[in-house]
């Protein structure tokens, strides 16, 4: 069990893995550093050590900075997750929301402030899919083209990131979909889905059927 | 204008219908009237018989709207705005309020000089390709040196199942099977005394399929359908087509073309309605109506949806007066998509 700062945007964690230090090594040393000069000056603290989230299911290899996971490890501020084809990675985050990611995905954990008056969660999905079960508002999976954000209380929802493209499907909530470059945003209700594809605006949403619902299911489960 | 029909005046000699086309009508028995017109001057000798069959196409164009609900649905990324004058392409949940007007020529009392449809639709998606819509409305006649009548329209019922559905082609086709119940609306006010059931297929195509770049946003969308009409009232056959050109899948789909944010949410859309009925009217030359309706469908996708269209006749039976038909569309399956109103009855499991 690692254990690393939560609760506070990407502050207040410093690595503590051994290896050799690669791209994600770097970014996490530079944001601890800078945490520790900033975070005191704006009053935040440095948290005490804890995981946003516990790996609950994997199968093969997944990978976390080049650390395989298993069952009972903990997932922090600033982990990229690569989970490769035929792999399945679950998560039970801290703050009750579950992931779950398809294989052939990479998922990064941006922050996780799941504390203080304005919670908001964020990750980064760079290709794949992932079943989000949300329970923090807003919580946002931003991708290549654009960001999803449940903006209700709870959400089940998937999001897939493609080159070029991301899809939104939302089982139950609402979830809104905004692109990046327009900046033009689409709610998309229980039982909808929507498409963005890369420096357009949001597809309008429409009514996707049960078959098109369980071909994400069955990719996440 | 010159279409003009009439309900039955109790005080008639005779208990029927009387069509005008243009400044030939009958003499009016209660009062004698005569138009000076000889142009048309057998038409008032015309046969009960054909004088139903006109009265029937007739009164269809003036109600147009509230007895073809329409509907919005999606192949693929391909949205089809709610049409106003055609059936919708497909089954949904929804639910559709329409108001068109229509100027009308009145020669002599009681004849309509304008008549307004208040309608109301709703369509409830019994699983997810089968799905039954329920309409009826009102109708407003102002009349001619004789106060306003206000009356039920008849009430309709259809059924219908998409039975293709390509969303990589953007491309959808149902079937459909429409029964309007007779003597349920006012007869007074121009309603049918007489039923009638209208099978017919929908089908809806987008282009963005195509490689034609800015073309893309097109869409086709038709209708086609054979109403048997009961007792005396007459057969048609019905066909409609719409074209479409979608701004928001041009901005979605094909460039990120900067315009105004209203402009975004903008359908332009020319619907085209015809009707041929199966027997003819004598002396009347073609009986077939052609209506052909621009204007524009604006949608935020945020569960409604505001269309506009002109009505424009363009054969002599449909008349020559422009009407105005606007309609709201409200997306129940958008506003409570997780309570039974906002989705299908019967929905297939979903995996646990």
């Amino acid at each position: 069990m690692r254990h690393r700062s939560a609760g506070i945007d990407a502050l207040g964690r410093a690595p503590k893995r051994q290896s050799a230090l690669g791209l994600g090594d770097i970014q996490r040393n530079l944001v601890g550093a800078l945490s520790a000069i900033f975070g005191p000056t704006l009053g935040i603290g440095i948290a005490a050590a804890t995981p946003v989230g516990t790996v609950i299911e994997v199968s093969g290899s997944c990978i976390d900075h080049g650390r395989v996971l298993k069952f009972g490890d903990a997932v922090q501020i600033g982990d990229t997750l690569d989970v490769p084809p035929g792999g399945k990675l679950k998560l039970q985050m801290a703050d009750g929301s579950a992931i779950s990611v398809a294989p052939d995905s990479n998922i990064t954990v941006a922050s996780y402030n799941i504390n203080g008056s304005s919670p908001s969660v964020k990750l980064s999905l760079a290709q794949g899919v992932l079943r989000i079960t949300s329970a923090t508002r807003p919580f946002e999976v931003s991708s290549a083209v654009g960001t999803a954000a449940a903006s209700s209380a709870s959400a089940d929802w998937f999001v897939e990131s493609k080159a070029g493209s991301a899809r939104v499907a939302v089982l139950a909530g609402i979830v809104d979909l905004t692109s990046n470059l327009i900046g033009q945003s689409v709610s998309i209700p229980a039982h909808w889905g929507a498409r963005l594809e890369a420096g357009r605006a949001p597809v309008p949403p429409r009514v996707w059927n049960q078959m098109e619902f369980n071909a994400f299911i069955r990719i996440t489960q | 204008m010159r279409l003009s029909v009439l309900p039955n005046d109790p005080n008639l000699s005779k208990k029927r219908w009387k069509l005008h086309f243009g400044e030939a009508f009958t003499r009016n028995a209660k009062t004698g009237y005569e138009n000076r017109s000889t142009r048309h001057r057998d038409r008032g000798r015309c046969p009960y018989y054909y004088c139903r069959i006109a009265s029937v196409l007739a009164f269809a164009l003036a109600g147009l709207v509230p007895i073809a609900s329409n509907a919005y649905t999606a192949a693929g990324d391909r949205n089809f705005p709610a049409q106003l004058i055609l059936p919708q392409i497909g089954p949904t949940d929804a639910l559709w309020l329409p108001i068109s007007t229509l100027p009308m020529e009145a020669f002599k009392p009681f004849d309509p000089t304008r008549q307004t449809n208040f309608g109301g639709t709703y369509s409830k998606l019994i699983t997810e390709d089968l799905g039954i819509e329920l309409a009826d409305g009102l109708i407003h006649r102002d009349r001619l040196r004789a106060s306003s009548v206000t009356g039920a329209q008849n009430f309709r019922a259809t059924l219908q199942y998409e039975a293709i559905l390509d969303p990589p082609h953007e491309f959808l086709l149902s079937v459909l099977l429409k029964h309007e119940f007779g003597g349920t609306g006012d007869q007074a006010a121009g309603s049918e005394k007489h039923g009638a059931t209208t099978p017919g297929v929908t089908f809806g195509k987008g282009l963005g399929d195509l490689p034609i770049g800015y073309w893309r946003p097109l869409a086709i969308t038709g209708f086609a359908g054979y109403e048997f009409g009961e007792g005396p009232r007459t057969n048609s056959f019905q066909v409609g087509i719409s074209i479409q050109y979608s701004i928001p899948y041009l901005v979605s789909k094909v460039a990120n073309v900067n315009m105004p944010r209203f402009l975004r949410g903008m359908t332009p859309i020319t619907e085209v309605f015809f009707t041929n009925p199966v027997e003819h009217v004598p002396g009347q030359g073609t009986n077939t109506t052609l209506v052909v309706a621009p204007g524009v469908s604006y949608s935020r996708g945020r569960g409604w949806e505001l269309g506009i269209e002109a009505m424009i006749p363009t054969t002599r039976t449909a008349g020559h007066g422009i009407g105005v038909i606007a309609q709201l569309l409200v997306q129940l399956d958008y506003l409570l998509p997780e309570s039974v109103v906002g989705r299908p009855i019967f929905v297939p499991t979903e995996l646990p």
